[in-house]
């Protein structure tokens, strides 16, 4: 048994790719650009442009397309589930009937709507991927910290969101290694984590969780005396040794990001879907 | 005229564990560390070393008493950032002193804090990694470092903050033998070649003889205070506060019993060979 | 009760492009009564091999008989072979998790399906052993224990178990001369009073002098030198090249040798090298003044 065995959050590909040069502020507003647009995309040929544009974006990474898919091998039965849901359960009006199986009958606008769904659904894990794969968790907690900084005015504490969020991953293999040697220390007492009903193994949860918890709680407080000892006093007036700087491939990559999404609000709003 | 760094006076603390129950930590204690000096704080568990250390950079404020850094008392709380960028300090778990996912960014944790420009911040990194032979580990992972490695990161991202003084409270403990030669040789490096004053806290007394000044508490005081030597010579009173003699002393000692003319401060094993070999030559 | 094992091999994330190979076909037998001593670098695959003596780890190459039973044989009762083989490990917090010290030692022997007088005089008899004074600390909070507490809090829960070996992990790192003392004067009460197997982990050579009988060397995955206590220690050279530092008092008579004194080198304890010691300084004729 062995825990830490597939830990991998983020997957992380290191390049040399436009898309991995830019600014991670340029790539995080670029994510929550199309992220937006995804929702209000309501028409097969709106999705047609938005995957094309995705496609190239994927290429441009130089990721192999194939890795790129074989993240949705999961979803795909969830996905399989939701469509069929949309297929024989949405009757909007106006729509038909195009064929029934026993007693569900499948309307062509939840087909419709199912597929589109579905289709959003696939585009939004591309978006999220490119975004990961190509910028790694420092970068994304630094260019998040950037971007929250205006809003310190107003009270978001957004120096210590960010560092919360990199202490946070700087301990998960960490915490996996500890959680590993707590599980084997709870066998070596007899307890049997293979065996029992539904009830008893949920209750084998605590002489793991318990430990697990205390010892997180004594790590925060210890760290907490360490980060204190080395002048941390929160996030005002605090410099950073690595500065981000934008240089001019953000500023094409801002420009091609912009006429993208004009192109596809025009899209959206003249070419309205028929329910 | 001495340089005296850290001055502690008629220092008193204790924890509060009830209404009514308190656990008297440090009594009376009255110390003075001079800019330079090498020394190693030993004692029982609960004598207080530890307590006395978190003193001395204002993580504990006295119940009694005063804690002067370079003249400035740990009482003021606008003090508290000039005092604990002259007096930094490394605890004993390697894990949780780091905080960053990448070495260089830890490092840089200290003089981000301080407000220090970007420029500085990272000569400083890079002067902290080499002092430590820790460059070619600059953009790894923290977490996949040995324990080791671990606790010279944190000397370093100490070392970045420019410090007078660098207090460590037990980083060898749980580190293997290797290791912790390895922690001890960097130590006095930084004090022989940079002239950083270490305070080191250890219950290992074959590290504490390496020191120029050995202090010895128990029960919150500071029972004895001088060169190791001077300190070794009275092992009743070590024994009665709860400590181990080196072995070579222990050996000598012994054999000092039955009649064998050996000096009574005999610490390392190479001493002990060195006398044993001259009484083999003066039969 | 005994352990062994022929032809082990073990690799982390198996299967995966990050495998890595950890322990190189290993051959070992452990008999009744013995108390081995493993020690080695960091790294060199110490606790994985041990992990394998209470069926934590199940053999995917090699074999692991148990008390004559294979722990890869699906038909083998695992969970009785790791009431059988007791393991503690250098943390006490990653065991320790009921509320009182008494009901963190009842622990096991509940697990174990006893009845409720056997776990009261179980609990009993394991806080005894590890000098845990049953009335003042049957109902401590495990949080208000010292760290030295904690460690026989720990092994005191899984001699309740009533293991017959008792594999202890590092159990003496971090704790100071007295806490040492306490743990190394616990476990040698243990074989030699209730004669249960010890195979004892550590990194510390003056901990496995003062108590192993046996001495087991790993580095890098492999098992490089296995033998009676004295033999081992007097590797000075060999065990130097591995990075291990041998026993302190071997290490002053290896310098004593190497300066000319006919000095064994086999020697395991304080009193055994004053005595060689001893001998060669009246042999060459050296003073004693008795005061």
């Amino acid at each position: 048994m062995e825990l830490t065995r597939n830990i991998t959050l983020g997957v992380y590909l290191p390049g040399d790719t436009t898309i991995h040069r830019l600014d991670p502020r340029t790539k995080i507003s670029a994510a929550m650009v199309l992220l937006a647009l995804l929702f209000f995309i309501k028409t097969y040929t709106a999705f047609v442009f938005f995957a094309a544009f995705m496609a190239a974006l994927v290429l441009l990474t130089r990721i192999p397309v194939k890795y790129v898919l074989s993240g949705l091998k999961p979803m795909l039965p969830v996905l399989l589930i939701m469509w069929l849901c949309q297929l024989f359960l949405q009757k909007p009006p106006g729509s038909e009937i195009i064929f029934s199986l026993w007693i569900f009958k499948a309307s062509d606008a939840g087909l419709r709507l199912g597929t589109l769904m579905s289709i959003r659904v696939i585009l939004l894990y591309l978006v999220v991927t490119v975004l990961t794969m190509t910028t790694s968790l420092v970068e994304l907690a630094d260019g998040a910290e950037a971007l929250l900084k205006p809003f310190r005015k107003i009270g978001v504490p957004s120096q210590e969101l960010a560092m919360t969020g990199i202490i946070a991953l700087r301990f998960v293999p960490t915490l996996a290694e500890e959680l590993e040697k707590i599980v084997k220390a709870q066998m070596a007492r007899g307890v049997a984590f293979d065996r029992g009903n539904f009830i008893q193994r949920t209750a084998k949860i605590f002489p793991v969780l318990l430990p697990l918890f205390i010892n997180a709680f004594k790590r925060g407080e210890e760290l907490i005396t360490a980060m204190e000892a080395r002048n941390y006093t929160g996030g005002s007036g605090r410099t950073k040794m690595k500065v981000l700087k934008m240089c001019r491939c953000d500023a094409g990559a801002f420009i091609v990001l912009f006429i993208f999404a004009a192109g596809m609000v025009a899209l959206i709003v003249m070419v309205g879907p028929p329910y | 005229m001495a340089d005296i760094l850290i001055e502690v006076e008629a220092v008193n603390y204790h924890y509060r564990l009830s209404e009514n129950c308190c656990i008297r930590a440090l009594n009376q204690v009255n110390l003075k560390l001079e800019r330079g000096e090498f020394v190693a704080l030993i004692g029982q568990n609960g004598s207080g070393k530890s307590t006395l250390a978190r003193h001395l950079n204002g993580l504990l404020l006295p119940v009694a008493g005063e804690v002067k850094v370079n003249g400035l008392s740990t009482w003021n709380r606008t003090n508290l950032k000039a005092i604990r960028t002259a007096v930094g300090m490394v605890f004993q778990n390697p894990d949780n002193q780091i905080v960053s996912t990448v070495v260089e960014e830890d490092v840089a944790f200290g003089p981000e804090n301080m407000g220090i420009a970007p420029a500085e911040i990272k000569r400083r990194v890079e002067w902290a990694l080499e002092t430590l032979h820790l460059l070619e580990y600059r953009r790894e992972f923290t977490g996949s470092l040995s324990d080791g490695q671990k606790q010279l990161v944190a000397i370093a991202g100490v070392l970045a903050m420019k410090p007078a003084c660098i207090v460590l409270d037990e980083p060898t403990a749980l580190l293997n033998p290797q290791s912790r030669q390895e922690v001890l040789h960097v130590l006095k490096r930084l004090n022989r070649e940079e002239g950083i004053t270490i305070l080191l806290i250890t219950h290992f007394m074959q590290e504490a003889i390496a020191f120029d000044r050995v202090l010895v508490m128990a029960d919150g005081k500071i029972c004895m205070d001088g060169p190791p030597r001077e300190i070794f010579r009275q092992p009743d009173l070590l024994a009665q506060l709860g400590l181990e003699l080196p072995l070579p002393l222990l050996m000598a000692l012994k054999l000092k019993e039955e009649g064998f003319s050996l000096p009574p401060d005999i610490l390392t094993a190479e001493e002990l060979v060195n006398h044993l070999c001259q009484l083999r030559s003066q039969a | 009760m005994s352990i062994k094992i022929t032809g082990l091999n073990h690799s982390y994330k198996a299967g995966t492009p990050f495998e890595k190979q950890v322990l190189f076909d290993i051959n070992l037998e452990i008999g009744q009564g013995e108390f081995v001593g493993i020690i080695g670098p960091s790294q060199a695959g110490k606790s994985t091999l041990a992990q394998y003596f209470n069926a934590i780890y199940v053999p995917v190459r090699g074999k692991v008989m148990i008390n004559g039973q294979d722990t890869a044989d699906k038909n083998t009762d695992l969970v009785k072979i790791r009431h059988a083989v007791g393991y503690v490990f250098q943390n006490p917090d990653y065991q320790l998790f009921k509320p009182t010290v008494g009901e963190d030692i009842a622990f096991g022997p509940l697990n174990q399906k006893c009845p409720r007088e056997e776990v009261e005089a179980r609990v009993r008899e394991a806080m005894e052993t590890v000098g845990l004074d049953y009335h003042t600390f049957y109902k401590r909070d495990i949080f208000s224990l010292s760290g030295g507490q904690k460690r026989r809090a720990a092994i005191a829960g899984v001699l309740a178990c009533r293991p017959q070996i008792l594999v202890l992990d590092d159990v003496t790192a971090g704790l100071d001369p007295q806490g040492r003392e306490d743990i190394l004067r616990v476990i040698n009460k243990l074989h030699r009073d209730k004669k249960i197997t010890i195979i004892f982990i550590s990194s510390s050579m003056d901990d496995l002098a003062r108590l192993a009988k046996r001495i087991i060397v790993m580095a890098r995955g492999r098992i490089v030198m296995d033998g009676p206590a004295r033999e081992i220690f007097a590797r000075v050279e060999q065990l130097k090249a591995l990075g291990l530092e041998p026993p302190q008092v071997i290490e002053i008579m290896h310098r004593l040798k190497d300066k000319g004194f006919s000095v064994p080198l086999s020697i395991l304890n304080l009193e055994e090298a004053l005595e060689a010691i001893r001998a060669v300084l009246k042999k060459t004729g050296v003073d004693q003044a008795w005061s």
